[in-house]
């Protein structure tokens, strides 16, 4: 029961983890629980139907539909970030200062709040499809106590979600003028990991070079197969032994988040510069 | 069994049929082929698989891990009763290489390595394969992420030939 409850949680959390952090991202855009609700449902519901259908998939293309499966959901998710990411550089301080004052209203969020929709969607489709298959494995072997495993299962479900609801409140309990910069650092760390990851998985079924298959190795420091180095994987994309590609594709959307951002951020500075009208000068 | 190897737009690489296995020179070039043509893909284009699974259908995938795939059978290895056999494999350094899985068991498992970062599931009675990278010598844990307490096994990476 013990060992079926740590697996799931530990899906459960890899994905709660962006859950939360896409929680506290969207704090203050209306309706914003409607749409994340509705993306935890259609990553469920796509998990399920994936589940199902994980022979076939992993059968497709020559037994490699699994890597390029995941990959292209990867760089979907990345994607969407990107976009949440622009979006934000253009309305987060008001977002920011309307979230002070109580009832206020921002209507252009929800081609944002859809990207986060769908990023949370995708990151359940995702882990959700191995819950799945787990516990329909537990279901399908009836010879030792499928009840007490599944019971276990379920204990990881609900404790995932209890974490993940944790880490929302933490990041919350952030000061409004800085959480959105917070949570747009944890953001960008999360693309540049799933794009480093999704290259990573690209480089394994050779689509792409691999540039190294192991440019430094800190097992020593932290392992992969610890929780702490899950939960960092998770959101900041580490792992224990990089590729070169997957350090390649980290930095390049790493720099395309910050640069991007900044661009934006200009803009918007330039669009919304305050008119400034000073006597003296006319005088002069 | 194998493909013909095809481009990235889905045309052939080359015209001829695949060329048959005893015959080495041609094959080596058409591995060639396909590694440069790999990495120019994988430098200039790094999107352009999305193209590969939007446009051009979902066939095109297989020339990619031939490509990659030395001469070399892969290594064999079979989960039954949630327990891999054999338990230990051994590999050569410094070259990528092939393991084949089969699932004896009829529910699904997930066939996974922290320490050569390999993950994939296997459905019930079904068989894998996945690519490895070019590893150093040493000892690499393997298990099935479903039942990691009873399936597990080591990967033996040894400096000569298998």
């Amino acid at each position: 029961m013990l060992a079926s409850l740590l697996i799931v949680f530990r899906e459960v959390l890899e994905a709660g983890l962006v859950v939360g952090i896409v929680f506290a991202a969207t704090e203050g855009i209306p309706d914003r629980t409607r749409w994340i609700a509705a993306g935890i449902a259609a990553g469920a519901a796509g998990a399920s139907l994936l589940a199902l259908f994980a022979g076939a998939l992993s059968n497709a293309l020559s037994g490699e539909g699994q890597e390029y499966f995941n990959a292209a959901v990867m760089l979907a998710a990345v994607l969407m970030l990107g976009w949440h990411h622009l979006w934000m550089a253009d309305h987060g301080r008001e977002l920011a200062k309307q979230l002070k004052t109580l009832g206020s209203e921002i209507n252009a969020g929800r081609a944002s709040l859809m990207a986060m929709s769908i990023v949370v969607a995708l990151a359940i489709l995702r882990e959700g499809s191995e819950v799945v298959l787990f516990l329909y494995g537990i279901v399908a072997a009836s010879t030792d106590g499928p009840v007490a495993l599944f019971l276990g299962g379920v204990g990881g479900l609900v404790l995932g979600a209890v974490v993940s609801f944790a880490l929302y409140r933490g990041l919350v309990a952030i000061p409004t003028k800085r959480l959105f910069q917070v949570t747009g650092a944890l953001l960008t760390l999360l693309a540049a990991g799933l794009a480093g990851q999704a290259f990573a998985t690209l480089a394994q079924v050779g689509a792409v070079p691999t540039l190294g298959d192991e440019i430094w190795n800190t097992a020593w420091l932290l392992r992969d197969d610890t929780l702490v180095g899950r939960a960092l994987h998770v959101i900041t994309g580490y792992t224990d032994r990089p590729s070169g590609i997957q350090l390649l594709a980290y930095g390049v959307t790493l720099a395309a988040f910050v640069v991007g951002g900044k661009l934006m951020h200009r803009a918007h500075e330039r669009r919304h510069r305050p008119i400034l009208k000073e006597p003296s000068n006319e005088h002069a | 069994m194998r493909k013909p190897a095809r481009a990235w737009d889905g045309s052939n690489i080359s015209s001829a049929k695949a060329p048959a296995r005893r015959c080495a020179r041609p094959r080596r070039l058409l591995l060639k082929t396909i590694l440069i043509r790999n990495q120019l893909v994988g430098a200039v284009r790094p999107f352009a698989f999305l193209k590969v699974l939007f446009s051009s259908g979902l066939a095109v995938g297989s020339s990619f891990a031939a490509g990659q795939a030395t001469a070399d059978a892969p290594l064999q290895l079979s989960v039954q009763n949630h327990h891999f056999t054999p338990a230990v494999i051994t590999a050569p350094a410094g070259q990528r290489f092939m393991i084949q899985v089969h699932n004896l068991d009829g529910t699904p498992e997930e066939f996974e390595s922290y320490d050569f970062k390999v993950e994939k599931i296997m459905a019930p009675h079904a068989t894998i394969i996945v690519p490895v990278g070019a590893l150093k010598p040493g000892n690499y844990a393997f298990f099935g992420d479903y039942n990691p307490t009873l399936a597990k096994g080591v990967l033996r990476v040894t400096p000569g030939a298998r």
